[in-house]
């Protein structure tokens, strides 16, 4: 690192690049990028993939009783309502490989699987947090669409899994 | 880049606040097990598998004690007592890397439940950054214990700058890879996600009908199109922006994309300490405009970043000081605010300041200070710090009269 500066000449680029290379922060910045879009989301490393791909439909996720009307999630559980989506995509995408079938050809009885997965650990949580008896006797994971049509905002909720 | 001892102190400190900030409550999380690790998780899980220690069936865990409340209070000072040797700059190559697998692991173990977390990715990565800076000076340059000098703190500002723009320049790479280059077409679909956050942040705490919605406002939530998922007067003003949105498309996109046109360009800010500020401004508002736009989708620690490495708030106060040209004097205010903040402990007459150790107060102080940033209660966190405020004033003014009148020893003047 304490080299000289070497003379500018067409016979020196290939020192000079290298000088050049050491020194700017550039190269540390490509090989932070390379690393983050590489590894993904390994804490602390992320590639950040919020709202990186703008369908025309996009989802949430809510558990309720059988009537369907959601709870509060975080209140009984300590999850908050974005993670159960998360969680319901990482649990597809193990069970999917699990099974070797691709989650996009699940059938309603495998994706209830999952689902009620999800539902027996969210009552985990709570009965780690004193709060089991607050949950209703069958729980109900649900999922909800969110779509622009004919000028209107349209939500359409469909049972995922019950217990 | 020219970093003066003094904001090179400043850095060391505001991170040093920020990085205590972000651990303030990791240790309260429900976590009894690691159901899909990460990162350095991942790694000692499959150690574990190839070398037959366990495996996933036996449900072996490596870091969930650190959800024990008790434990982690210990493991919080023992990163506090790391910390302190960081701001004073004392045996960087040991303290930082430190500091950086300490800071990693409760939010590896956090965000190794199954589903991903990031708000702390950048903060952490910036302390990483600044432990290898600190490792490669100490095998190629020169190893010390000693505070860092002129070249070192040039070197750990510029790479936290590097990190801190480039986690927003990896989120640009993120969009264009995920939407197979379509993600200028697609932004206006953005609009539908404020829906989502909308509904998300409610059945987080809240549910059913809001009793107390007024006729009129459920008559203009119906024509708009809500369904009877949820009336609430507060969707109502979400609703309508997200289909003003939808119903202008190529005004969405514009809008949108001028963030990521943002995020895209902050890496000019590297080594620039104008345009960092410029550029550092203009995220705040762009972070503060998502929160305001989603319904609560706020990244507070990603904003702190851009207040110490790129608005340059440790120059700024820095640069205020060095108008002090005694060296004395300079140090005096320091040490007198230092001491003021203190002895704040004794004039606290907030509840429950009296029963908590002067240990406690401090960090409690320090975190108020951060907190200051993203709490709507901010106000009463002013309240709060107002005595420290004053008695470190108080502190700094009489220390500095101090070393005025005090005519012993020789007077040293900063060099320009």
């Amino acid at each position: 690192m304490t080299s000289a500066n070497p003379t500018p000449s067409l016979a020196n680029f290939p020192k000079i690049a290298w000088f050049w290379l050491l020194r700017t922060p550039l190269t540390v910045l490509v090989i932070y990028c390379l690393i983050s879009v590489y590894l993904e989301e390994n804490f602390p490393f992320s590639n950040f993939p919020m709202y990186s791909n703008p369908g025309a439909e996009r989802m949430y996720y809510t558990i309720s009783a059988e009537d369907g009307i959601g709870l509060p999630v975080q209140t009984l559980t300590d999850v908050t309502s974005p993670k159960i989506g998360k969680i319901y995509r990482t649990k597809v995408a193990k069970y999917s490989k699990k099974i070797g079938v691709k989650s996009s050809k699940f059938s309603p009885e495998q994706t209830a699987t999952v689902g009620r997965e999800i539902l027996g650990d969210l009552r985990e949580k709570a009965r780690h947090l004193g709060r089991e008896d607050q949950l209703p006797g069958k729980l109900q994971l649900n999922r909800t669409w969110i779509t622009f049509k004919n000028g209107r905002i349209v939500e359409t909720t469909t049972v995922l899994a019950n217990e | 880049m020219n970093v003066s001892p003094l904001e090179g102190f400043f850095l060391r400190l505001l991170f040093a606040g920020a990085l205590i900030y972000t651990i303030r409550i990791t240790g309260q999380f429900n976590l009894p097990n690691e159901p899909h690790p990460v990162g350095l998780l991942k790694i000692l899980h499959r150690l574990a598998d190839v070398s037959g220690i366990t495996d996933h069936s036996q449900c072996r865990t490596w870091l969930t004690w650190l959800a024990d409340p008790d434990k982690f209070e210990i493991f919080r000072w023992c990163f506090v007592g790391v910390l302190i040797f960081y701001v004073a700059g004392i045996a960087l190559p040991v303290v930082l890397p430190l500091a950086a697998l300490m800071h990693i692991l409760p939010y590896t173990l956090y965000g190794s439940q199954e589903y991903n977390y990031h708000g702390a990715s950048m903060i952490s990565l910036v302390l990483l950054a600044q432990a290898l800076t600190v490792i490669y000076d100490a095998i190629f340059r020169k190893c010390s214990c000693k505070p860092p000098d002129a070249k070192l703190r040039g070197w750990l500002l510029l790479h936290s700058m590097v990190i801190v723009t480039g986690a927003y320049f990896v989120s640009v790479i993120a969009k264009v890879e995920n939407s197979k280059g379509e993600w200028f077409l697609n932004s206006h679909n953005v609009a539908l996600d404020m829906i989502k956050a909308d509904r998300q942040t409610y059945f987080n705490r809240n549910t059913g009908p809001a009793p107390d919605i007024a006729p009129e406002e459920l008559k203009l939530v119906q024509q708009i199109g809500i369904t009877d998922v949820i009336f609430r007067p507060k969707s109502y003003p979400v609703q309508v922006v997200a289909t003003w949105l939808l119903e202008h498309p190529w005004t969405s996109r514009i809008l949108f994309s001028s963030g990521v046109l943002l995020e895209t360009l902050c890496i000019l800010a590297i080594g620039n300490r104008i345009l960092a500020c410029i550029i550092g401004l203009s995220l705040i508002a762009f972070h503060r405009s998502i929160d305001a736009l989603m319904g609560g989708v706020a990244f507070p620690y990603n904003e702190l970043c851009d207040i110490i490495f790129l608005i340059g708030l440790p120059f700024g106060l820095a640069w205020t000081l060095e108008r002090i040209k005694n060296v004395r004097i300079r140090h005096a205010l320091l040490v007198g605010a230092g001491i003021g903040v203190i002895a704040s402990y004794w004039f606290q007459d907030y509840q429950g300041a009296a029963t908590s150790s002067l240990g406690n107060y401090l960090l409690s102080l320090s975190n108020n200070v951060f907190d200051i940033w993203n709490n709507p209660n901010w106000t009463g966190l002013l309240n709060y710090l107002r005595p420290a405020f004053v008695s470190a004033i108080t502190g700094a003014l009489i220390a500095t009269a101090t070393a005025f009148f005090w005519r012993g020893g020789s007077v040293k003047t900063a060099t320009p």
